[in-house]
């Protein structure tokens, strides 16, 4: 492939999966450099594609596992500061209630908002969360559970 | 308000990439940097292969493709490098450098080359293996005994670095022995046992292989790393990261990216008394291993590897001598 053909496909799809890279990683930092990855490595892993389902989420679902690799390498280190998660700048142009509950799912733990996010934002069936994450089904169903009760608390404690 | 939480947080905008994105991209493909992405298989093995049995795993698969290189008609030593019982040296490995074929995952720090020192301490350490659930140990998982003793080899004075032990898995004895010369440590021989048949490897003096961060295993039963860490002088900002061989398919190895940084020092007290150590993390793929370092000697004093949820495999020093 050559640049002037992955230059075509980020302008296709670049937009989507930023989107669903930020909303893993929570800064817009995390995401480009997740994006970056996808893109630099993409003309080498289309080798691997096998056309039997649509491009875009074959895409998808590389930009989710990258994002989660990169998640999960961060994740001790976001240990520490859960209590600063809440304050990770948030897009411009957002209704004070958008800000309130993206505020609130950034504050979520890794693994609980990585559900959420599969799930509620990206549309992932539990089956499909549990092989992108390793767990079981049963987990990813728990964990949304907790993560929507956590993110409703949170809400209503600040109303 | 369930539903309603759901469709707002399906409605939740994202900001758009910056500008500068795209030619970042554009610039990195055109400087040649490459990225090996996890197109399908990375998960799946995670969810069917029991973590624990990952280690078996690992030694059941380094010694296989050895036990075939010395069994196989025809094979020949020519063009085939072998060491950790990992035959097919992939390049990347090899040159410590990034392939899209053959590499998995790139290395976060710059690549650690030789061992800094010449010394390795003459000694004797066992190590006892369990694993444990919120701290309580829940199956014995045998004992390690690791040495460095001096050797004779031709004459020459050499050092043998050995670790054997019994374990869940292997349930007969295991050894792995690398014997080096004692001035420059570099590798004269290399025998390993698992079972019952013993596989010994001699490495001719050129081109020299010297005992080397660049070669150590990728598992906790090899002796490399232990004597390293010994040759290492770390410090609150020492990190490196190395290119190993990682069994893929029985017929394939790939390099592998490992990356080792210090993240702390602690004070911790295994059988073996207290000591002051750094906290050394290690990481493989998605997993991460922290290995304690004496401060003083560069004695590993414990591993620990977080094999789930809340079960972690841990090795701890219980005597020295």
């Amino acid at each position: 492939m050559d640049a002037q053909g992955l230059g075509k496909l980020y302008d296709t799809h670049g937009r989507e999966l930023f989107r669903v890279a930020y909303r893993l990683l929570g800064t817009r930092e995390d995401a480009e450099d997740a994006l970056h990855d996808v893109f630099v490595g993409l003309p080498e892993a289309l080798e691997h594609y096998e056309e039997r389902g649509r491009l875009d989420a074959w895409l998808r679902r590389i930009t989710v596992r990258v994002a989660l690799m990169r998640l999960r390498s961060q994740g001790r280190r976001r240990e520490g500061s859960l209590s600063t998660a809440a304050h990770v700048p948030t897009p411009a142009g957002l209704t004070p209630e958008q800000i309130e509950l993206q505020t609130a799912v950034n504050a979520l733990p890794a693994e609980l908002r990585s559900v959420v996010v599969l799930k509620e934002m990206e549309g992932y069936s539990h089956a499909e969360i549990a092989t992108l994450l390793g767990i079981s089904a049963v987990t990813s169903r728990v964990r949304l559970y907790r993560a929507m009760r956590s993110l409703r608390q949170r809400l209503e404690d600040h109303q | 308000m369930t539903i309603d939480l759901r469709t707002k947080l399906r409605d939740l905008p994202a900001p758009e990439p910056s500008t500068g994105l795209h030619e970042r991209i554009m610039a990195s493909r055109a400087a040649g940097e490459r990225v090996v992405l996890p197109v399908g298989h990375e998960s799946r093995w995670r969810v069917t292969v029991p973590r624990i049995a990952a280690a078996a795993i690992i030694l059941v698969a380094l010694a296989a493709p050895f036990s075939w290189l010395i069994d196989h008609p025809g094979a020949s030593s020519e063009g085939v490098n072998v060491f950790a019982g990992s035959p097919f040296w992939p390049t990347a490995a090899m040159g410590q450098e990034v392939s899209a074929q053959d590499t998995i995952g790139r290395a976060r720090y710059p690549l650690l080359d030789k061992a800094a020192g010449r010394i390795l301490r003459i000694g004797l350490w066992r190590y006892r293996a369990t694993m444990t659930t919120d701290g309580l140990v829940t199956t014995e998982q045998g004992e390690r005994t690791f040495s460095i003793a001096p050797a004779t080899v031709h004459g020459a004075e050499a050092l043998a670095i050995v670790t054997s032990g019994r374990g869940r898995y292997t349930p007969e004895r295991f050894s792995d022995s690398l014997v080096v010369t004692r001035d420059s440590l570099r590798l004269l021989r290399r025998t390993r046992r698992y079972g019952k048949n013993p596989r010994g490897m001699d490495f001719p003096g050129e081109p020299p292989r010297y005992l080397s961060w660049r070669e150590a295993d990728i598992n906790w039963v090899g002796s490399a790393y232990r004597a390293l860490f010994q040759l290492t002088p770390l410090n609150d900002s020492w990190r490196g990261s190395v290119y190993v061989p990682w069994i893929t398919y029985p017929d394939r190895v790939s390099a592998l990216a490992i990356d080792l940084r210090v993240i702390g020092a602690e004070r911790i007290t295994v059988p073996a008394g207290s000591y002051d150590t750094w906290v050394v993390s290690v990481r493989f793929r998605d997993q991460e291993a922290r290995v304690y370092v004496s401060k003083d000697r560069g004695l590993v004093v414990k591993i620990a590897m977080p094999m789930g949820d809340d079960a972690v495999w841990e090795q701890v020093l219980t005597s020295a001598s």
